[in-house]
């Protein structure tokens, strides 16, 4: 069975706060759809009126049971805030914390269509929140829809005028349909390689061996974590498994499989097969790996003016696509 | 196959800690907006109630029933609002073994309910304000839901505790305006805010009742103060969600006067000093038709009043379904 819409969550990091530590590794949250501060709170008054600007951290996740890998993703906004305030995003690391952000980085979002387009057209005008996002750019693929029909079309140059940005298409794009100004939305695309598990840096110490080639560590695009792994034998035969970030997470021997179960998902963090051990191991010796999960980081920034106006009900929406076998 | 999802993130940029504007005023902006209640007043009898002194009744004969406008201040997105008027609290007169108190009862009686409400639309106007900093560093227009464009028609220095002078008040959308620290100071603006308009046709006891001026009570003290209780204030609640706010109507009484008025036939009547006589009870009066006294038509009067006025003249008032 392929990978299902349903399987596609997003995950609050572990950290989430206004200070330089938020962020980092992926939590165990859901962000629950159309649910009021499922990830950004409220903006107090005085919040309003003097400004903000706050991150917050998501992880888009593939929970597919069959650990099958999400082919050409890509991920954008639909929706923009109503308000005058403004959400944005851009690409993350599986561990970095809102101290690491330079503002220099690649942003992505949502503008309204300027003026009306019909099919066959190449170019399009959009007005954005802030043109110093630069949400769109050269080479960019982007999104357009009226909420009826939607296409993806590559832009081939883009051009600025105080907050509109024209954007000239690709040879061999073109408009597919009439596009209303008032209720065309257009957004700039991130499309990150595949999403599937994964891990690296495989090292061994000691005079035992494990064919990691032919029996590499099974991951789970459920239970996966981002962590680096440390495998501590403690006998000829047995071993500790501990996270850097998770801590000890069980005891294995090398004659049977090894897969130590992540509690919050209810699935492992990985198998060691015993297929694959083989010579002698020693007490002390070690095998390092890291894995990673099937997950996109992404940062969200949120801008508020100052003196922006109020709105009881603010949205935005991002969206998730991609193909799979 | 492809495979998409989304996830909708809301939040609000409108917290609980700051509150609409929801006020209801009398709109007042056009005389046309209130239309009192006109009655022309009728002194009928007097009464001798044995040993009390007489008691004098003004009758109030309804010559329209009248209406008010008012506005309520809110978003527009405050909709739909509730809007209900409460009946007069029908009061028991105290005063023992007052025994012609009668004719207060029926002042009280029912026949209130039923004023109509009738939502006009929403209408804009122009706010001016006086913007007051008192040892505060923020201040907030009244009606700031519309985040207008405000103008400021006059302003003072704006002073600190020590006296010293700061920088104006920024205006940081929104309806508020912000000094750099907690200072002294005003601004006089004006703006254009929305508002609903509501009407309210007041639904008066039909075609009666009786507004007692109870000049003798209150020379005896029984019943002090309660010569305005007939027409008390109409009052008329607004709410939306968890705002709720309520209005007064006062239901200003036109005395329709006939006596100042042109009257019959265009002749001017004198002043009623001598009192007025009454009949009780039914009369038929037949109007037959100049051109053929075969045909006529009978109707029936359920209530006629004479008046003399000082020049001895009489004006008769015939009331049907008046009982």
């Amino acid at each position: 069975m392929p990978v299902l819409g349903t399987e596609l969550k997003m995950y609050k990091s572990v950290t989430v706060s206004d200070t330089t530590a938020n962020g980092g590794y992926m939590g165990t949250t859901l962000v629950s759809s159309g649910v009021k501060n499922n990830l950004f709170p409220d903006v107090p008054e005085a919040e309003r009126t003097a400004g903000s600007v706050k991150y917050r951290k998501v992880f888009l996740k593939i929970e597919d049971s069959e650990n099958l890998a999400l082919q050409t993703p890509q991920v954008f906004m639909t929706q923009y805030t109503a308000s005058t305030d403004r959400v944005i995003f851009f690409v993350g690391t599986q561990t970095d914390v809102q101290s690491a952000i330079t503002g220099s980085e690649r942003k992505y979002g949502a503008g309204q269509l300027a003026a009306d387009r019909s099919s066959g057209q190449t170019s399009l005008a959009v007005n954005v929140e802030a043109a110093a996002d630069a949400i769109f750019q050269n080479g960019d693929f982007i999104w357009i829809s009226n909420g009826t029909i939607e296409q993806k079309l590559e832009v081939q140059t883009v051009s600025w005028n105080a907050d509109q940005a024209t954007l000239t298409l690709a040879s061999g794009n073109t408009i597919g349909g009439t596009y209303l100004a008032s209720n065309t939305v257009v957004s700039s695309i991130y499309s990150p390689s595949d999403v599937q598990t994964s891990f690296d840096t495989w090292g061994e110490v000691g005079t035992g061996t494990y064919n990691e080639s032919t029996y590499p560590p099974v991951l789970s695009n459920v239970g996966t974590v981002e962590d680096t792994w440390t495998l501590t034998f403690t006998s000829a035969t047995n071993f500790s498994v501990s996270g850097a970030n998770s801590g000890l997470v069980g005891t294995g021997t090398v004659s049977t499989d090894f897969a130590p179960n992540n509690p919050s998902m209810s699935a492992p963090f990985f198998t060691i097969r015993a297929l694959g051990w083989g010579g002698t191991w020693t007490t002390g010796n070690t095998i390092t790996f890291k894995t990673h999960p099937a997950a996109v980081p992404l940062w969200l920034r949120r801008t508020v003016p100052a003196g922006a106006s109020s709105l009881s009900l603010n949205t935005f929406k991002l969206r998730f696509d991609g193909a799979s076998a | 196959m492809t495979v998409d999802a989304s996830v909708v993130v809301e939040f609000g940029t409108d917290p609980q800690d700051r509150r609409y504007a929801f006020s209801a005023a009398v709109d007042t902006r056009d005389a046309a907006e209130q239309l009192p209640v006109a009655y022309h007043p009728v002194w009928f009898t007097y009464a001798d109630y044995g040993k009390e002194p007489g008691i004098y009744y003004k009758e109030m004969a309804l010559v329209r029933y009248g209406y008010a406008t008012f506005r309520l201040y809110c978003p527009a997105s405050f909709s739909p609002v509730t809007v209900v008027t409460l009946d007069p609290i029908t009061e028991t007169p105290v005063g023992g073994n007052f025994t012609f108190g009668n004719s207060i009862y029926w002042v009280y009686d029912s026949g209130y309910s039923g004023n109509q409400i009738v939502y006009l639309g929403r209408f804009t106007d122009t706010i001016t304000e006086e913007v007051t900093f008192n040892n505060s560093d923020s201040e907030e227009i009244k009606y700031w839901y519309d985040n207008p464009t405000i103008t400021i028609l006059s302003k003072s220095i704006f002073v600190n505790k020590l006296g010293q002078t700061v920088a104006d008040p920024v205006y940081r959308g929104n309806g508020v305006y912000t000094l750099s620290e907690p200072g002294y100071g005003s601004l006089f603006i004006t703006y254009q805010a929305s508002f609903f308009k509501y009407r309210v046709f007041y639904h008066m006891p039909d075609n009666k009742y009786y507004y007692e001026v109870l000049e003798a009570e209150n020379k005896l003290q029984w019943l002090t103060n309660r010569k305005e209780l007939p027409f008390r204030d109409l009052t008329v609640v607004c709410s939306y969600q968890s705002y709720q706010t309520t209005i007064s109507l006062n239901r200003e009484l036109l005395d329709w006067n006939f006596s100042n008025s042109a009257g019959i036939d265009g002749e001017s009547l004198g002043e009623f000093t001598g009192g007025a006589e009454k009949t009780q009870g039914d009369c038929t009066v037949r109007y037959t038709d100049p051109a053929d006294a075969t045909a006529y038509i009978d109707v029936k009067y359920y209530k006629k009043y004479f008046f003399k006025d000082s020049n001895g003249r009489t004006l008769t008032l015939l009331f049907p379904n008046c009982t």
